[in-house]
């Protein structure tokens, strides 16, 4: 019965039961040359995250398209250029409650 | 108790390290356990081209997003069976199949440039898992496909 309890809590904290997430993985952006840069282009961040909840599920986009996408959010058919990739890990208790984010940051150029 | 203190000490460091192998490994599933069969794809380097490096005559045709999968099922064994799981797992997740797909379902896409490659993970149970390469990218066609 011991071992039973031991085997759930580690199948729960292996882990999660359930998962749908995105991370990132490649980016390969635009250069300065590849759009028609000014020195006026505005800098602009856009932030994605997949979040864990008691080691059981795991959820959200965290990816670099999500992150680009919310980045040019006010600027459509912009491209980004000149572009800084982070990563950025919250956790709470021991990773009770995580969160893992993409940042992307970069200029908005025209295509 | 003194074991349920130890879980919870070393779960922590388990999943970081899960995570780190995740980010440093190939693209390859891998389904854990003793595998039994494996023909399985990943992605490893794709150096896309930018705006620049592309032929001038093709036309901006707006985003494309496309994706190819691998699949994984693991299934836990008894404790007494000399092996955790047995697991087995397939599918072509790498470059080349997402981009084929891509022009699959955009065959007037002559290239694509300002690449973005996100990994698609959803597990169940760690039972089932599925590890999709997910290209987000920007098309060109040829001026002729432009047309109306």
């Amino acid at each position: 019965m011991r071992m039973s309890a031991l085997f759930c809590l580690c199948l729960l904290a292996s882990g999660c039961l359930y998962a749908n997430v995105h991370v990132p993985r490649a980016y390969r952006s635009a250069t300065p040359a590849d759009v028609k840069a000014s020195s006026q282009d505005t800098v602009v961040s856009g932030k994605a995250c997949f979040r864990q909840l008691f080691f059981i599920v795991a959820w959200g986009d965290g990816g670099y398209a999500a992150a680009a996408r919310k980045a040019l959010k006010d600027h459509p058919g912009a491209i980004l250029y000149d572009v800084k990739a982070d990563a950025q890990a919250t956790s709470v208790l021991a990773g009770l409650y995580a969160r893992g984010c993409t940042v992307v940051t970069g200029r908005v150029g025209v295509p | 108790m003194r074991r349920l203190a130890l879980a919870l000490l070393l779960v922590p460091a388990g999943l970081a390290r899960a995570q780190e192998d995740e980010a440093a490994r190939s693209g390859v599933l891998s389904p854990g356990g003793l595998v039994v069969f494996q023909d399985s794809r990943g992605p490893l380097s794709f150096a896309a081209m930018t705006r620049k490096e592309l032929p001038a005559d093709l036309v901006p045709a707006g985003e494309v997003t496309r994706e190819a999968c691998q699949h994984g099922v693991n299934i836990p064994l008894g404790r007494n069976m000399g092996a955790n799981s047995v697991s087995g797992a397939g599918g072509d997740g790498g470059y080349e199949r997402a981009l084929q797909n891509l022009r699959f379902r955009n065959p007037q896409v002559a290239a694509v440039y300002d690449v973005k490659v996100d990994v698609h993970i959803i597990s169940i149970l760690r039972i089932y898992r599925r590890r999709c390469t997910e290209i987000t990218a920007r098309a060109l066609v040829p001026k002729e496909a432009a047309r109306p």
